[in-house]
């Protein structure tokens, strides 16, 4: 029966829905007075990644990223985990962190990323990062820059590529590929993925051609690497650095010819003074009409010599025959016809 | 009409009433809600204002670090870790050091930093191991820590970097927190005697919060600064566009431990498997190599001197490293107060 005071007549329903304002309004006080400014800590712990936008991608011309890394690869039960990425050169730091520089420096237009799960589980995973550099040859650059020492090339992958404990690194045009998996569960896929990639990516001009100043005859395919700053000889006054290695049976040894202008004698001379830390002059001799220069360091045997604006050499050869039938080698195709004095990679 | 007098009088007198009880709950809630708010710093703030809840007993003689290797740690492709086995090397270097209860207080609560910058397999070694990670978290546990946050503020989707790396899960398992930062964590901080770093946004919400403070690094290589240990870890409590401070980066570490220092972090070197090349991201597992080694210490001078040689570089080629020693923050000749166990 409802209860009257005066005038007002307060029904059960009134009360009862009076009482759970009262008490939602006292659970509410109660509620911000023990939590306080809370800090959400795992509010968003399952939230969905932020996609890069996706608009960067359709501002550069060239392969749609959708026909590179589509949402499953035909035949292997791998799909893509997530949207593609798209970082452009300014942003590639938001994906690879400090490692952006060492890009930018070959010179990148964009990477495209994506992830991918199979394997027997469906847990297993493969990160592919699909660089798209300005040309051929910093693609060759950068490919030969992360090279492993120890990776044996593999064939008919791009215009070069190995295969490295469940994860395929290749290059094709301009086009740089990692597709990274760590287990023997990847292999195969990362394999497949990769020569997937590689037949629908453009292909470009050889960038071997640059490397026409460097001896053909016994270089070991897929060795050539350019350095816009060089990392392949350890000094750090030598830009425009081509190199490729020569040999066979674990006995290599490296080419290289740089390009120095109007700086060529003095960077000799600090080259020299370079390599004179880590071992002595043997011999001042001349080979092919070439002043070279052939140096012991500590068993490996070194050679160089400056013509025109280029500055050549043998880095770690096994023994003095052998620096100097590649020294001789090397000063015959600096010299030759399509091999400019003005030298390589000429800007 | 008297009746449609009294109720309208009523109906205005119940409105009235129930403005009033709401008004003053609103007033009470936000009293209560302003009362645990911590007031939001008119300008940057710094950690200095907080070196006292970070003091930590003294041990006089004890080691700068300590270096424990387990040759039974990781199979020589560098698979995975036992997880028993990395619990009792931290457990056994922590032992000089006066054993984690001296870094943790009873009851407190403890950030563990650990360098989760990539969404990445732990077998490349861009980052921290998820295992180690776990037994940092349950040493901490053990010492009598009421609550252990993991955090750390990678560029790019942190909370997809925490889950794909496996870093959440092993977390979680060693009954942890995973924090993953948003803009709401992030506070201006002022270092002091920074010599490149401005005011600049920190994951304050955690900072502020913790009694004590675990950095775990990796050893690897760094296209920029030469190797990337316990200093460069602290990288990841930065905020906002930070990718600029690449140009002056030696600085910028330095800076960092200026901005943790009066944290006193206890530092703990992941040198379980080593970046020997291409990182900070890592290429290939060519790149990898097993060190099967785990050191802690809280001289970052030392135990990242130390690091360098893990990569088999000359400490001394860092500059940042010179330049910190320089500073005062520790030794590069960390032989002399380094301890093998």
């Amino acid at each position: 029966m409802a209860r009257t005071h005066g005038t007002r007549t307060v029904s059960p329903a009134e009360r009862a829905a009076g009482i759970a304002l009262l008490a939602a309004l006292a659970g509410f006080i109660i509620l911000l007075a023990v939590r306080g400014e809370h800090y959400e800590f795992e509010a968003v712990m399952h939230a969905p990644p932020a996609p890069a936008e996706a608009g960067d991608a359709a501002e550069i011309a060239g392969p749609a990223a959708e026909d590179l890394l589509p949402a499953a690869f035909e035949g292997i039960g791998w799909t893509r985990d997530g949207d593609i990425e798209t970082y452009p050169e300014d942003r590639l730091f938001e994906k690879i962190n400090g490692a952006d520089e060492r890009y930018k420096l070959y010179g990148n237009r964009r990477l495209l990323f994506a992830s991918y799960a199979g394997g027997e589980d469906g847990r297993a995973r493969l990160d592919v990062f699909l660089y798209e550099m300005r040309a051929p040859l910093a693609a060759l650059g950068i490919f030969g820059r992360e090279r492993s020492p120890r990776a044996a090339a593999a064939g008919g992958l791009g215009d070069a590529a190995y295969l490295m404990q469940g994860s395929a690194f290749f290059r094709k045009g301009a086009w740089y590929g990692q597709v990274k998996g760590f287990g023997e569960d990847t292999a195969a896929a990362s394999e497949h993925i990769a020569r997937a990639i590689a037949a629908a990516l453009p292909s470009g001009e050889a960038p071997e051609l640059a490397f026409g100043f460097l001896p053909a005859e016994e270089r070991i395919r897929g060795s050539e690497r350019y350095e816009p700053k060089d990392s392949v000889l350890g000094t750090d006054f030598l830009t425009q650095v081509f190199s490729a290695e020569y040999g066979a049976g674990g006995k290599t040894a490296t080419l290289f010819a740089a390009r120095c202008g109007k700086e060529t004698e003095a960077r000799r001379a600090a080259y020299e003074e370079y390599l004179k830390r880590q071992g002595k002059v043997i011999e001042e001799s001349v080979i092919e009409g070439a002043s070279v220069t052939l140096m012991d360091l500590d068993g490996a045997y070194d050679g160089f010599f400056a013509e025109g604006e280029v500055l050549a050499g043998v880095a770690g050869a096994a023994d003095q025959a052998a620096l100097r039938k590649l020294l001789a080698a090397l000063v015959r195709s600096v010299r030759a016809p399509g091999a400019p004095a003005a030298g390589p990679g000429a800007d | 009409m008297d009746g449609g007098t009294a109720g309208r009088r009523d109906f205005l007198r119940r409105c009235a009433t129930t403005a009033a009880v709401g008004a003053a709950g609103g007033g009470l809630a936000w009293w209560a809600y302003g009362r645990q708010r911590r007031p939001r710093p008119a300008g940057a703030v710094s950690l200095d204002d907080l070196a006292a809840r970070f003091a930590r007993p003294d041990l006089p003689g004890a080691p700068a670090l300590v270096v424990a290797r387990d040759t039974a740690i990781a199979d020589a492709r560098g698979g995975p870790i036992d997880p028993a086995v990395i619990e009792r090397m931290l457990a056994r270097a922590l032992e000089p050091l006066g054993t984690m209860a001296r870094f943790v207080p009873r009851g407190g609560s403890v950030l563990v930093k650990p360098n989760a910058a990539f969404a990445a397999d732990p077998l490349s070694g861009a980052i921290a191991d998820p295992r180690t990670i776990a037994a940092v978290v349950k040493s901490a546990f053990a010492a009598g820590a009421a609550e252990v946050l993991v955090a750390d503020n990678p560029i790019a989707a942190p909370a997809l970097v925490f889950d794909r790396s496996g870093i959440a899960a092993a977390v979680r398992a060693a009954g942890g927190r995973i924090v993953v930062p948003d803009e709401r964590g992030f506070a201006p901080v002022r270092v002091t005697g920074a010599t490149v770093l401005p005011d600049w946004p920190a994951f304050i919400a955690v900072l502020a919060r913790v009694d004590a403070v675990i950095g775990i690094a990796p050893v690897k290589d760094h296209n920029l600064c030469g190797a990337s240990l316990t200093m460069k870890n602290w990288y990841g409590l930065l905020g906002g566009n930070r990718s600029q401070f690449h140009q002056h980066i030696h600085e910028v570490i330095c800076d960092l431990w200026r901005l943790v220092r009066p944290a006193a972090p206890l530092l703990v070197l992941d040198g379980t498997r080593v970046l020997m090349r291409n990182g900070p991201t890592g290429g290939s597992a060519a790149d990898v190599v097993v060190r099967n080694t785990l050191a802690v210490g809280t001289d970052p001078v030392a135990i990242d001197a130390f690091g360098v040689t893990l990569l088999g570089r000359d400490p001394r080629a860092v500059k940042y490293l010179v330049d910190a020693e320089a500073a005062g923050f520790g030794t590069l000749e960390f032989a002399r107060r380094m301890r093998e166990v």
